[in-house]
């Protein structure tokens, strides 16, 4: 039995026999007399990824010569840049995030203000705590249209088309932003009102005010060098590339750019870590501190080392912790187990479980490669 | 020279550069740049940064570049704990700065964080614009960051204001305000009104009055005489809703907007869509 890629499709995915073995367009497998399967490995082939749910097949063939037996319509779905979406893509995730405002996303802001930053900023945490958050969003958008992810704000480029009445707000006189009646986002309500407050603080045709990609995956190959300056320039710098919401780490989710930013952000990590192969949570080069934290409010504080678990999906309150934990427990997905309903700093890291596959959160970016690791 | 001390020395250096009164402006925002990722490591950095700020004889592109360089840093948190009250003295030292763009960054930040003072100054020159500090319609939507029961009083009276952009600013924010429920049906029914304000109105009963948003969004919606903008935005805000479900009434008569305008045509299909999924 031969499982393929069928060549009409948009999405295109590759096969590999062991999960680290090489990856083909298409395999061989050996079925028993009886019925048993054979398993095999499926991923993404890089490069080819879905615009639309279904837009990928594996077509299943059988005998000589050879013919399909039968197909299986999927999606590879993947993060990408928002100025490359497509008209449907844009449209369908625009849709998502303006049915999520009028549903949970008050909780999601909940998460995220003056009173629980310290659980994710400022210490070593500060990676691995936003991949959960913005997980658990994309989770969310995906319980509304499973055929969305999120996309990543690319803010070292010129991303003119993203700050339009049509996406995610013109620039428009008063502070608040532009939303074409036609724009999902325009009925876009917060605690604050009614609107987003952003003010760009640099031309749309321009970069944001931030270090360049190539300097930020230069700044160190260990993890303590690398997180220490890059959560403030490219990530503090980009938030202060913005006058309103987006400007304040307490208002900062009220403003939906804010999760395309944490999307790059976490894309900038991720290629850090296919560039210096951190994947190893229990390897110090990958993160540190190692162990279990400890409840004082020092360097070991808890939730910041690789044992911890998260809040405020661990829904443990109280001590250092927050006073009440809104995201508990962590929502499941149909395509991978991870991470646990608690997930832990560690579960962050193999995200794309190329040590153990087992750990694979469901979900990658356009430009990162998926390389298993033997 | 140990790498701890060469490190010291190098802080040491940027401070001199960047407090020396003398220097031009250029180098001292340079070295302001080069302190900025380490900063929070260094208190002397931070102490030369916050000393620069409030600083009115240092030229104002050195001046900003310091608060710059304090706003990246505060999203570092717990490591911008221990400055914070320094920092906020700061901000309110400069909000009422002869330069526009200091003092509004001060503001906005102030307001945001709930500052008595900074939310005091903005009020202030809302009622009296000899003393504003920021333009009104910006002062009301740094305001609704922390918004307080009896500034909805002020909001209501700048929602009768002349200035287009003021009072499209103000009944943004009196979208928390109970008590604006009925001027709210009021604008959002009305043809001859703004259209971003009606919009506005609109939206914001949907938060604050569910079944009279729906009511007024569907009226609206199928009035062939009303603005085709307008009536695509209900049926758009009516699409994403997972609270309202449309009436038998719009149900019936959504297959009749195929003759609507394209903008119209286009949201009601996201409606029929959405019916379909439900």
């Amino acid at each position: 039995m031969g499982l393929r890629s069928a060549a009409n499709g948009t999405g295109k995915v590759q096969f590999r026999t062991t999960a680290t073995g090489p990856a083909s367009n298409s395999v061989t497998l050996q079925l028993g007399a009886n019925g048993t399967p054979a398993a095999c490995f499926v991923n993404g082939r890089f490069g080819s990824p879905s615009v639309a749910d279904r837009d990928a097949t594996i077509e299943a063939r059988h005998g000589s010569p050879s013919r399909t037996v039968g197909t299986l319509p999927l999606m590879v779905r993947i993060r990408k840049n928002a100025i490359r979406l497509t008209a449907g893509e844009r449209r369908r995730f625009l849709s998502a995030f303006a049915v999520l405002n009028n549903s949970s996303f008050p909780v999601f802001r909940a998460v995220h203000t003056e009173l629980t930053t310290d659980e994710a900023h400022g210490r070593q945490g500060f990676y691995p705590w936003h991949r959960a958050y913005l997980l658990d969003l994309e989770r969310a958008l995906q319980a509304i249209d499973p055929s969305v992810a999120l996309p990543y704000w690319r803010f070292d480029q010129p991303a003119a088309d993203l700050f339009t009445a049509g996406y995610l707000g013109a620039p428009a006189p008063g502070g608040w932003v532009n939303l074409a009646p036609s724009n999902p986002l325009a009925a876009w309500t917060t605690e604050q009102g009614v609107g987003i407050r952003r003010t760009m603080r640099f031309a749309p045709s321009s970069k944001a005010g931030v270090i360049s990609e190539t300097a930020t995956l230069a700044t160190a190959a260990t993890y303590q060098p690398f997180w220490d300056p890059t959560e403030i320039d490219p990530h503090g710098a980009a938030h202060m590339s913005f006058a309103g919401d987006l400007s304040d780490p307490g208002t900062a989710p009220r403003d939906p750019l804010f999760f395309l930013l944490h999307c790059n952000v976490d894309r900038l990590w991720a290629k850090w870590q296919v560039r210096n192969r951190r994947f190893n949570p229990t390897n110090q080069s990958t993160y540190l501190p190692q162990g279990a934290g400890q409840q004082n409010n020092g360097a070991r504080r808890i939730g910041h080392c690789v044992q911890d678990t998260m809040w405020p999906w661990n829904g443990i309150v109280g001590g250092v912790r927050p006073a009440t934990a809104p995201r508990a427990p962590f929502p499941s997905s149909p395509s991978t187990p991870a991470p646990a309903a608690k997930p832990t700093v560690a579960s962050m890291t193999d995200w794309q479980g190329v040590i153990d596959n087992r750990t694979r959160l469901g979900f990658d970016y356009d430009d990162v490669k998926y390389e298993p690791q033997p | 020279m140990s790498p701890s001390t060469g490190r010291q020395s190098g802080a040491r250096e940027l401070v001199r550069i960047i407090v020396d009164p003398d220097a031009k402006a250029r180098p001292r925002t340079e070295a302001i740049e080069a302190a900025t990722t380490i900063a929070t490591t260094r208190p002397t950095l931070m102490d030369a940064l916050l000393r620069t700020v409030t600083d009115r004889t240092s030229p104002v592109t050195v001046r900003r570049a310091a608060l710059r360089a304090l706003q990246v840093n505060r999203f570092r948190t717990s490591a911008f704990a221990p400055f914070q009250p320094r920092y906020f003295e700061s901000l309110r030292a400069i909000a009422t700065d002869t330069d526009e763009e200091l003092r509004a960054s001060a503001l906005e930040t102030l307001a945001a964080n709930g500052d008595e003072y900074g939310q005091r100054l903005l009020v202030e020159g809302l009622r009296d614009s000899t003393v504003a500090l920021v333009d009104p319609a910006h002062a009301v939507g740094m305001l609704g960051a922390d918004i307080h029961g009896q500034d909805f009083t002020l909001l209501r009276e700048l929602a009768r204001s002349q200035d287009k952009t003021t009072r499209r600013s103000a009944l943004r924010v009196l979208a928390a305000d109970t008590g604006s429920v009925a001027l709210f049906r009021k604008i959002a029914r009305d043809k001859n009104e703004d259209r971003v304000a009606r919009a506005t109105s609109a939206v914001a009963l949907q938060a604050l009055a569910p079944r009279t948003f729906k009511k007024v969004a569907e009226e609206v919606a199928l009035d062939e005489r009303d603005h085709p903008e307008i009536r695509a935005t209900l049926l758009n805000a009516l699409a994403h809703d997972v609270n309202v479900k449309p009436s038998a009434r719009l149900r019936e008569q959504l297959p009749a907007l195929d003759a609507a305008p394209a903008q119209v045509r286009a949201a009601a299909k996201l409606v029929a869509d959405r019916e379909a999924e439900r």
